[in-house]
């Protein structure tokens, strides 16, 4: 599915923030974890959740940046465990970048 | 900008017998050249291996990080206007992505380590590319991900 698709499609999106983003790119399959382990509110960067490390941080950063075109910008390590909480608070943020992007690119009203 | 490795003492923490850069040849804001001899004196040919002497390829990885590690280190020193060696930094080298060894490296060498560094996304998480060169020709090369900052 295409960029523009995934983004006016919120379950879409999230299904790829799941098991494109977290479960593929960070290739949890290495693990010993399946795709059903990444639930829409599973913490990511905690011990009770899939305790994901810094690295994992930087790489769901990287791959939004590479999949949709927008810009997530230098961000600090507690950023990433905040706006990359769970898969739902990453689709969220993907969102929230591109709704910040449309807004930038609409021209000036006439006056 | 040459340095000796006085100067990089300043910078690395790393010390003998696992300090792999012995002095920097060029450097710029995103590269760096570094240089190194080996000669066959070197411990690790008591056992890597005994009678046929080989650079082990972990050394090449850990001489790649050094030299792009000083080289980050370098800038953040000038950025923060400190003298070399008035802060310490931490090193970590987090990922180390498809390195290859071309061909086998036998002492006496020397080696001109070559590294390009961007800051990634991530604050104090940069991206290294390193070769390694002996007599012109190509023997090693590969991605790095490393973590520095300046010790707490």
């Amino acid at each position: 599915m295409d960029k523009n698709e995934l983004l006016n499609n919120e379950k879409e999106l999230l299904k790829w923030v799941k098991e494109e983003l977290i479960f593929k790119r960070l290739n949890l399959s290495e693990l010993e974890l399946t795709v059903d382990d990444v639930g829409d509110e599973t913490l990511l960067f905690q011990k009770e959740g899939l305790d994901l490390d810094s690295v994992d941080g930087l790489e769901l950063g990287v791959g939004i940046e590479q999949k949709f075109g927008l810009k997530v910008g230098k961000f600090k390590e507690d950023t990433a465990r905040t706006k990359f909480a769970s898969a739902r608070s990453i689709r969220e943020y993907i969102l929230e970048l591109h709704l910040a992007k449309s807004k930038e690119n609409k021209p000036a009203r006439p006056q | 900008m040459k340095f000796d490795l006085d100067v990089i003492k300043t910078i690395l923490k790393h010390r003998e017998p696992f300090l792999f850069i012995d002095s920097i040849e060029d450097i710029s804001d995103n590269a760096i050249e570094a240089s190194l001899k080996i000669s066959e004196n070197e411990t690790f040919f008591k056992g890597h291996f005994p009678g046929d002497p080989v650079i082990p390829g972990v050394l090449l990885i850990e001489a790649m990080a050094q030299t792009a590690g000083f080289l980050i280190a370098y800038n953040l020193t000038k950025e923060n206007g400190t003298q070399p060696g008035s802060v310490e930094y931490d090193f970590f080298l987090l990922k180390v992505n498809s390195v290859r060894f071309k061909d086998k490296i036998i002492p006496p060498a020397i080696l001109r380590i070559k590294a390009k560094v961007s800051p990634s996304l991530m604050e104090n998480f940069y991206e290294a590319s390193g070769q390694i060169y002996v007599d012109d020709e190509p023997k090693a090369m590969g991605n790095l991900l490393v973590y520095i900052r300046t010790k707490k």
